[in-house]
Order: C-alpha cells, then structure tokens, then sequence
C-alpha cells in the first residue's frame, strides 16, 4: 500500500513538472503546447540511446539527453509557435499546431527507437529502502527529491532574477513588457526551452522507475494537462499540488480498479472541477490573460 | 463580400463536388466509393464544427462526444435491446441532444480556455470510457450492427449508402449556408466577436449558444450513427484523440467559416495518408508534416479568408532578422 | 414622443476596497444630451457598465420609464430601449458593413429558425425590408458607399460612426456613447457633434461621456462632472463650466487648459 503511495507520488511529480511546463509557457505566451507530454518521452529515449550507443558515462547521458529535449522544444517555438504568434491567429490554430508537432514527435521516435519499451539504470545503484514491509526503489525518492528542488529553483528563478521578472512581466501583459524593452518573443523561447529541458530531465528521472516507450508522452501530455487545470492553470504550487493529487489517485485507481479507468477517472474529476471551480485547487480567479 | 457567402469560386468547386458524386457510381470502384461514403460521413460533423467553431466562435472539441453516443447509442439499442434502427438513431440523437444541453451548457459558460479544457476532457473521457465500461463492451467494440432499411430498399447496398450519405452531407451544408448567412449566423458571428456586444445589441447570449450547440450536436449524432450503421460496428477508437484532431484538420485545412472548405478538408485529411499507404509510420509523419506546412503557409486553411498577415518574414523570428539584415549590408 | 427619463439614484460599487463609483444620482432626459466628464478612474466607465446590467450595483436605484432596471440582464436592458457604444470601437469580425448594421436590428427580425431553414416568404420580405432600412441608415451617417466592404477595413474614424450607427438601428429610447470622439480628426468631431444633435432632436435621451471638453460643453445640455467616483457637479452646463471646484479637478488653471486645446 505503502509502495503504491511511492509510486503515485513519483508519477505524480513528473506530473508535476509537465504542469509547469504547461503554466510557465501559458503564463509567458498564452500559448497552451500540447506536445509537452513528449517531452518526458524524448527526454527518457534519447537518454537511453546516448547511454547505449555511446560510450558517455551515465550522467552525460542524461545532460545529452536534456540538451536534445531542449532542441525540440527550441525548434517548436521558433519555427512553429513563433510565426503563428506573430501573426495573432486564433487559439486553436496555434493549439493544433503543437499537437501536430507532438505528433510527428512520437513518430520519430517510433521509426528511430522501434516500439520496444526500454529501461535505464537507477540514478544511484542499489538505493533502496525499506518502509514497512515494502521494499522501495530508491529512484522513487530521487524523483520526488529532484522534483522539489527543481520547483523550488523555478520559482526562486521568477521572483529572484532578473529573467525571472522579466518573465513574470510578460505573463501579465505582453505589449506593457514589450514597452518596457522586454522581448517578448525572447520570453517565449526562454520558457519554451526551460520547459522542455524540466520535462526532458523528469524523462531521464522516470524511465528508471517505469519504462519508457514511444506512446507514453500523450499520456503525461494528458495527465499533466489535467494536473494543471486541477491545481489551478496557470500556477507553480497549483502544478506541484493538481500533479501529486493526480499521481496518487492514479496509482491507487490503477492498482484497484483497472488502469483503463485512469483516464475515466482523471477526467471525470476535471469535468467535475471545471463546473465547480474553474480556477483549481489553488488557483486566485484571474481573468484569461492573453499575453 | 462575407466570409459564408458562396463566391464564384466556391461556387465553382461546390458544382465539381456535386459532379464528381454524379459520375462516381458509374466510373469509380468500389473503394472510390467507400472513401467518398467515408468523407460523406465526416464531412457532416466538420460541417457542424464549421458552425460552433467557426461562425459561433464556441471552442467546443466534443463533438466526437455526441457522435459516439449516436454511434453506440445505435448499436446498444439494436443489439441489446432490439429496437427498430431507425428509432434507435432518433433516440440517441435525443440523448445527445440531452446530453448537449446538460453538460455542454454549463461548459460554454466558461470562457476562452477553460471551455477548450472543459470538452477536451469530455471527448477524452468518452473515449476512455467506451474503452473500459463492459457496458460498451470495451476495446472490443460491438460488432453486427444490423442494417439500415426503408421498405425494400436495403442500405447494405454501398451504393444506396454512398446516396444517402451524400444526401445528409449536402442538407448539413445546406443547413449551414442558410443558417450563417441569416440573422441567426450574423447573431453567433457577434457573440463570437465579442459576447458582450451581442448582448447590448439584444442577443440572448444564452439561447444562442444552445442553440448552436444543439444543432452541432444533432449533425455530429447523426453522423455517429449513420457510420456505425455503415460499418456494422462500433468501437472506442472511433472517437479517440485522432479523431477528434483530424476533425479539427479537416475544418482548418479546408478554411474556416467556408462553405466548401469541410468536404475538401475531409476528403484531403482521408485521401492524402492513403496516397502514401503501405508505409504506415511513414504515411502519418508526411501527413502530419504536410500539415505543419498549410498551418504556416496558409493559416486560414485552403479555402480560408486570410485575415492575418502571412508574409514569409513573419515566420522568421526578429533575431534571425536583424542579423541576416546586417549580414546584407 | 413621451419623455423618457433614465434615472439613477445614489447608486454606488465597490471592488474590494475601492470605490469606484459613489452615490451618484443623475438623470436622462429624452431629447436631451448630458455629458459626464471625469478624469480617468472617476467611475464613468463603470456607470455605463452599471446601467447596461453588465455590472450590479451595490445600492441604490437604477430606473427607466419608472421600472427598476437594476439587476437585470444585459440583453433585457437593451430591449428596453437602452444602448451603448463602446470605448474601442469593434466591428463584428468577418461581417460587412452592412451586415453590421443588420445585426444591430437583430430585435427586429422576427423568422424563426424552422422559416430561416425553409426560407419562407414570410422570411425573405422580412429579410429584405430590414436590409433596405440597414442600407438607409448607411447613407444617412455617410457610409453608404462601404456598404460591402469587410467593417474590419474599415478607417478607424468610419468605424466609430459604424459603431454609433449600429447601436442606433432599433432605434433606442436611450444612447450611452462611450468617449466617442477619442481619436477623431477635427472634421469627424464636427459631424458627431451634427449626429448627436440630430439624434437628440429625434428624441433620443443621450449620454455623452467624454474627455474632449470644448466638445461636451458645446453639445450637451446638461452635465455631470464625476472625480474618484463622486459626483463633484452637475447641472446646465453653462453653470457647471463656471463652477471653481470643476475647474480646479478637472479643468485645471486656465493656462493648463490652454495646453490641453493646443494639444487636442
């Protein structure tokens, strides 16, 4: 029972993370990517190719693995995102756009890395714990550690840095930043690329634990989407919170009932949040920004 | 000229389609028919997203919602309890219609994303529902649904189908030319543009949203259920996150608010992977690819009236600018 | 034509801790144009919001035709016979002028559905007539000739006067005209004003919020001046424009109001 608390509060994080992305990118551009769940699936993938077909030690893997998550997420907000951005189309022109990059995502990595699901080595051998009668991988620790600092880093960044500020100021109003001298188009591809290199790491974390394979980035694409709105779109501790929340009542849902009933489950706790409280858990009722 | 009239254009295109279903039966085979059957079939539910999306401005993404209740609503109430088709289409439809009504409602009064969240979640919980409840027989589908009839005449002929079908295409476009072009289509275009504008100018914002929603629901539950009723089946996957992209696709691709740009978009989202079939992943990648292209070169879709500026220095980001401008001096 | 009075009476709102709008009473008048003027953020724009039903007061009575209007939809209001214009002028996307026009008579249409899907005759005289009564409306506010263009391509000066025509077809009891002369050319400004006037000569009750101050006082019959959501003076407007407190708020010195004609 123990154990399964573990294992939903480490998907959960992961979650969390892909919630972020989700906030920090809306926040910054008003744009909602849907291709972020692949992130954690290339993130996890390109880890494990590195790691296998190269001969960089483990830790480079996973920096290699980041920096070519990176890559995608800059190359969606440059050539795709960016000049429908400029051109002020619709939402859902923009939406459609990164679901069709998501898309062709999953199929590269169908046609590279074949459909076999694969594994990594855990980030530090032969940690493991015992509590109560079960015994728990230590990457389940790791992941909800790192998870925590990376929160904590991000939210620091925003308040703290200058970038951070920046960020921020763009998120509540584009052409007041764009006035103050701030780019918000250099905005746009900064939380582009923190968001993705977030979700590539979270890949590199997870896949230890769980495997990876080519399909699984709709499905943190969709829980994390869910986990944001449940938290409160648009908000850090909304992420942290909806995706734990999500992560826990999916891994005891998936242990007693059937896993078919996650995505049931997930969406009927949406809908029903939706009709309730729009804002989320923790969300304050702010107005839709169109940044 | 507005957006929804039919300009020669159009006009010309719309008598191509009408020509090309006229010689269909006599020159195609039977897969010509089957597809043009098949993009019949979508093309009425895109035609529906053409008026909640696009002349209502509602971002409703569950209309693949309404067409699984037609569709399973046909094949439960055939199979498990025996009721006559055509009453179970009807039936159904009236349970979307409910459906619609009580859920879709409460969702458009959310606003902006929150109301694409909202259905997304709705379609996305369809499909998974349908795919765990035994009470849709789950991954499995339901197979022999039995076949639709008017007196003697029998639809499992495809022939009689493929007429049928494009009989249903054509009163939806119908429908929709008259509707948008009316005060009722000039009524959503405000409340697209602004709600509360329309509500000064003495549109009940309220009604007018249900009555959109209904209407896409009805067209989206026929549908449903006149696939079903072609296919003698009825499965999950054919209301899963697919769908409903390609659904949304076919209405962009074709142009927003155009009166032709659902049947071309269709038909180009069903024909365009089977041109290049026999490669499977390859297939979906140059799809998804040629896509990407239109959404960036043509953002208002094929048919589309560009509203936006789409030169090609707008797709290059200032950086790259500046410094290719320096580099040219 | 019976005289119309849109009345409020103490009426105010509060965000949070602010006062937007404090116990302000005033009248409208059918035939009658009054100006409310007011730095930015004294709660003008609010008052609109508060009359049209977008915004529900705190307290206080709103009323037209003596019926309490407070409280009630937007749409209900605008039934009524109360319209308004807005700060930013906004066509309906993707419609021609005319077709603009013809959505501000969207009272008038009375087809159902079922006769627009059937297109009976009943529908088609109607449509028609209606669009014969959009198209004399064009030309009597000068935008005959861009009857079929996109109102999005419209220049900004003839969107506000489509703007203003729109919420003009169904003939409203009551005009609300939300700083209509922002951003108008000398020549633009002149024809408002002969629009407004011919309109209040109609016997529509008018009011006029506005920061162009040679432009109000020269319009308006009466007029309230508003500063941090209080009423600060109201009344004929020959009396208010004297009144010191007016001057001092709003006015400023006369050099300063001096620069403020050179600049507009």
């Amino acid at each position: 029972m123990l154990l399964i608390l573990f294992v939903g509060l480490a998907t959960g994080c992961v979650y969390a993370i892909v919630a972020m992305g989700y906030s920090l990118e809306y926040r910054t551009t008003g744009v909602v990517n849907f291709s972020e769940g692949n992130y954690v699936m290339i993130g996890g993938f390109s880890t494990y190719w590195f790691h296998t077909y190269t001969s960089l030690p483990y830790p480079l893997a996973i920096l290699a693995g980041v920096i070519v998550t990176t890559l995608l997420g800059l190359i969606l907000w440059t050539f795709i995102v960016l000049p429908l951005w400029r051109r002020r189309s619709p939402v859902y022109v923009i939406l459609l756009g990164t679901i069709v990059y998501g898309a062709i995502l999953g199929i590269l990595a169908l046609l590279l890395l074949g459909s076999m699901p694969q594994t990594l080595p855990p980030w530090i051998p032969g940690f493991e714990l015992d509590i109560g009668e079960s015994r728990v991988q230590g990457q389940y620790i790791v992941i909800i550690a790192a998870t925590l600092l990376m929160m904590a880093a991000v939210s620091a960044a925003l308040r703290y840095t200058t970038l951070g500020r920046a960020m921020r100021a763009c998120a509540a109003s584009r052409e007041t930043s764009e006035l103050l001298g701030i780019s918000a188009e250099r905005m746009g591809l900064v939380s582009f690329a923190v968001t993705a290199a977030l979700g590539g790491l979270a890949g590199a974390m997870i896949t230890p634990a769980q495997f990876t394979s080519a399909d699984v980035g709709l499905s943190y694409g969709v829980f994390g989407f869910v986990a944001a709105v449940l938290g409160g779109f648009g908000t850090m501790s909304g992420a942290l919170v909806g995706g734990i929340l999500l992560g826990v009542v999916n891994a005891f849902v998936g242990r007693y009932i059937s896993s078919n009933y996650q995505t049931v489950i997930a969406f009927a706790m949406l809908l029903a949040l939706l009709a309730v409280r729009p804002q989320g858990i923790t969300g304050r009722s702010w107005e839709d920004s169109e940044a | 000229m507005s957006e929804t009239t039919l300009g020669r254009f159009q006009a010309f295109v719309l008598a191509g389609i009408v020509l090309i279903c006229l010689l269909a039966p006599a020159f195609g085979t039977r897969l010509v028919i089957y597809n043009l059957t098949i993009i019949a079939l979508y093309a009425t539910v895109v035609i529906s997203l053409n008026l909640l999306l696009g002349i209502a401005g509602q971002a409703s993404f569950a209309q693949t919602t309404f067409m699984a209740i037609g569709g399973y609503g046909l094949a439960i109430m055939t199979k498990q309890l025996g009721l006559n088709p055509w009453l179970s289409i009807v039936l159904s439809l009236g349970i979307s219609i409910l459906v619609a009504v009580v859920i879709g409602m409460p969702l458009l009064r959310l606003r902006g994303h929150y109301l694409s969240m909202g259905t997304i979640a709705l379609a996305l919980g369809t499909y998974s529902f349908a795919n765990a409840s035994s009470f849709t027989n789950g991954g499995w589908g339901i197979s022999g649904v039995p076949t639709l009839s008017v007196g003697t005449v029998s639809f499992r002929n495809p022939l009689n189908f493929y007429i049928l079908a494009w009989v249903i295409c054509f009163v939806s476009l119908a429908a929709f030319y008259l509707l948008a072009n009316s005060h009722i289509g000039r009524a959503w275009r405000a409340l697209s543009t602004r709600a509360d504008i329309a509500a000064t100018l003495c549109i009940d914002v309220q009604r007018y949203k249900l009555m959109v929603l209904v209407i896409a629901a009805s067209m989206a539950s026929l549908s449903g259920s006149f696939y079903v009723a072609y296919a003698h089946f009825v499965g999950p996957d054919l209301y899963d996150i697919s769908i409903m992209i390609n659904l949304i696709l076919m209405l962009y691709v074709g142009g927003v608010r155009s009166v032709v740009g659902p049947i071309i978009g269709a038909a180009f989202v069903i024909l365009v992977p089977q041109m290049a079939a026999g490669l499977e992943h390859y297939q979906n990648l140059i799809f998804y690819a040629l896509l990407l292209a239109v959404i960036l070169v043509k953002p208002s879709g094929l048919f589309g009236k560009a509203t936006e500026a789409r030169g090609i220095d707008s797709m290059i980001p200032l950086w790259l600018m500046a410094r290719l401008r320096t580099r040219s001096r | 034509m019976k005289t119309s009075v849109l009345s409020l009476a103490s009426v105010s709102k509060s965000y949070g801790g602010v006062r937007a709008v404090q116990n302000v009473s005033l009248s409208i008048y059918s035939g009658s144009v009054h100006g409310l003027i007011g730095p930015n953020g004294a709660g003008k724009s609010t008052l609109i919001g508060l009359i049209t039903g977008f915004i529900v007061a705190d307290s206080g009575q709103i009323t037209f035709e003596e019926a309490r209007i407070d409280g009630r939809p937007p749409a209900d209001i605008a039934k009524l016979g109360i319209s308004r214009t807005f700060q930013q002028a906004t066509p309906i996307v993707g419609l021609t002028v005319l077709e603009n026009i013809m959505v501000g008579l969207h009272a008038e249409y009375r087809a159902s559905m079922a006769s627009v899907l059937f297109r009976t005759a009943s529908m088609r005289h109607e449509a028609r007539a209606i669009r014969e009564r959009a198209e004399r409306l064009l030309q009597d506010f000068g935008l005959g000739d861009d009857a079929d263009a996109l109102a999005t391509d419209l220049p900004f000066g003839k969107l506000r006067f489509l703007e203003i025509a729109r919420s003009v077809a169904h003939r409203p009891k009551t005009l609300l005209l939300d700083e209509p002369a922002a951003g108008l050319n000398a020549a633009e400004t002149e024809r408002l004003g002969g629009l407004i006037r011919n309109l209040s000569q109609s016997g529509v009750g008018i009011l006029l919020v506005d920061h162009d101050v040679p432009f109000v006082f020269g319009l308006c019959d009466t007029v309230t001046v508003m500063n941090f959501g209080s009423v600060i003076a109201s009344g004929p407007a020959s009396t208010v424009y004297q009144e010191s407190a007016v001057r001092e708020a709003y006015l400023g010195a006369p050099e300063a109001q001096q620069e403020k004609l050179e600049c507009s």
